[in-house]
């Protein structure tokens, strides 16, 4: 293993204006930054264009506009350096079925400059995996803690992660969480989380941000989000007397509406009489898709 | 470099042990009876064989895809999948070499040698310029698409000759050879075997097979490069 020198940046990421189009989606003018030391939780249905995103912060898909910095340095111009400091999870593409841990751990620290044997072995022993199980005989948890294991293995400062904890049950979660928040205890690390359980993000992102349909619809710190989105639950014609500008959307169901609102404080002084309900990361999003 | 062979070397252990049992079968064959032309055909599939199957298993598991995600040149990824293929048609030249020579050796004499080591450097030469366009394929289609586009390039030459041959006219052909001779009078030297010529012929075809293996290599890097994960 080579030493490693930590990047001193204020960001690890800065994301300007990411444009990319295919036949049938386009990715318009993502922008972003995230703060090192921090998480920030990438959220989006199906197809909000979550993993292109994270390609094309990784220079896996050429964008088409816009500028990216992963660490203070230019991808195109430091490929090699920028990936020894990042470690990535995606959803698709890993290992060879036939392989085990201990076999992947031989070839990667002939692949990889910072490759600490001594820490991938113990990230195995915590995470209960053994050495010799060939990668295709591995639930789908085993094989998202050994794609975690191994991205943590060169110890990044940064961690680029789609979709991490599919597959794996609360207990697992609990603890691949605990470790996400242990890693960003150094505060040069960073991490750019993806997915789509928002209850976990809730625990852990210091920022979120929301794709919809290849659009960014707001990128905010997580605890202000929760601070201020509320939800109204109010009868229809309760709702007919709200201002456009006073909530962010509503949705109708069978007692009336439910609406989402920016600024409780705000409306609760406009109308001291509502009800106003905490909103989740879930409640937030789902109704910010059905924006009218 | 060393990682990405070990990589697969370990992928295609299984297949490599099953593939050593049929050598060790043809080689003991091949002592046995004096006849050696199945091994080298055997060692020729196989030199094809395991590079193709190494392509086949990256795209199965999207090997890739994370690949691009470590800190590994792109150009790196190729080039070790040229020096694999490299290196197995290394090994099976030099079984093909040793199993041939042992079984020459013993019912001819050592005189037969400098025949059979030209014999396999024209086989190398041969496979190395069908490895060449069949690399180039894989990177560039797949393994899927690719190995049919290895197979068209191989089967079409031999193909169009079949039905030259078969087509034209006896007559012709001999007038058509006969011209050939008159105007490269060297081919004579091949056609009564002179073995400078025949040496040179060989080298010459290695050479350029070897080009052609560069060209791809290069050809490669450049596609993946531009590639888009």
């Amino acid at each position: 293993m080579t030493t490693m020198e930590r990047i001193h940046c204020d960001y690890a990421i800065e994301a300007k204006g990411l444009c990319k189009s295919f036949d049938d989606f386009q990715l318009q003018n993502i922008s972003f930054s995230l703060p090192c030391g921090t998480i920030m939780g990438l959220i989006g249905e199906n197809g909000a264009g979550k993993t292109t995103t994270l390609k094309l912060l990784l220079g896996m898909l050429r964008r088409e506009q816009g500028s990216v910095r992963l660490l203070n340095l230019l991808p195109e111009e430091n490929e090699a350096e920028v990936k020894a400091h990042t470690g990535t999870v995606l959803a698709q593409g890993f290992f060879y079925e036939e392989l085990s841990p201990k076999q992947m751990n031989t070839i990667l620290r002939r692949c990889h400059p910072f490759w600490d044997e001594a820490y991938f072995l113990q990230l195995l022993k915590q995470f209960g995996l053994p050495l010799q199980k060939r990668y295709k005989d591995m639930s789908q948890g085993m094989r998202a803690k050994l794609k975690l294991a191994a991205a943590m293995a060169p110890h990044p400062q940064l961690l680029l992660l789609d979709e991490p904890t599919s597959g794996l049950d609360p207990v697992a979660r609990s603890q691949f969480l605990d470790l996400l928040l242990e890693f960003i205890q150094d505060e040069t690390c960073s991490i750019l989380l993806s997915s789509h359980i928002t209850s976990d993000l809730e625990k852990v992102a210091d920022y979120t941000a929301y794709l919809h349909q290849g659009q960014l619809l707001f990128c905010e710190e997580t605890s202000v989000l929760l601070e201020h989105y509320a939800v109204v639950r109010c009868g229809w014609q309760d709702f007919q007397q709200l201002l456009p500008e006073e909530y962010v959307s509503y949705r109708k169901n069978a007692f009336g509406c439910d609406v989402l609102i920016r600024d409780r404080n705000v409306f609760s002084a406009r109308h001291p009489e509502a009800v106003l309900d905490p909103a989740s990361l879930e409640t937030i999003m789902t109704l910010y898709a059905e924006r009218r | 470099m060393l990682g990405l062979l070990l990589k697969d070397i370990y992928n295609l252990k299984k297949t490599g042990r099953t593939l050593s049992l049929f050598l060790v079968l043809y080689g003991a064959f091949a002592v046995l009876s004096g006849e050696f032309s199945i091994l080298s055909g055997l060692c020729a599939m196989i030199a094809v064989l395991l590079p193709i199957s190494a392509f086949s298993l990256d795209q199965s598991s999207q090997w890739n895809v994370y690949a691009v995600t470590l800190p590994i040149r792109r150009r790196l990824l190729v080039t070790s999948r040229y020096v694999f293929t490299l290196l197995c048609l290394g090994v099976m030249t030099a079984l093909q070499i040793l199993v041939g020579g042992f079984v020459l050796v013993q019912s001819y004499g050592i005189s037969e040698m400098s025949d059979h080591l030209l014999t396999c450097l024209f086989i190398d030469s041969v496979l190395l310029f069908l490895l060449s366009l069949g690399c180039a394929a894989l990177f560039r289609f797949g393994p899927e698409k690719g190995r049919i586009v290895m197979m068209a390039i191989a089967m079409l030459p031999a193909a169009a000759l079949l039905l030259f041959t078969k087509l034209m006219p006896e007559a012709m052909l001999l007038t058509l050879s006969d011209a050939a001779f008159r105007a490269l009078p060297f081919l004579s030297a091949f056609k009564n075997g002179q073995p400078i010529y025949l040496w040179s012929a060989a080298l010459f075809c290695l050479a350029a097979s070897l080009l052609c293996f560069g060209l791809s290599c290069l050809y490669s890097c450049r596609y993946m490069e531009k590639q888009e994960f």
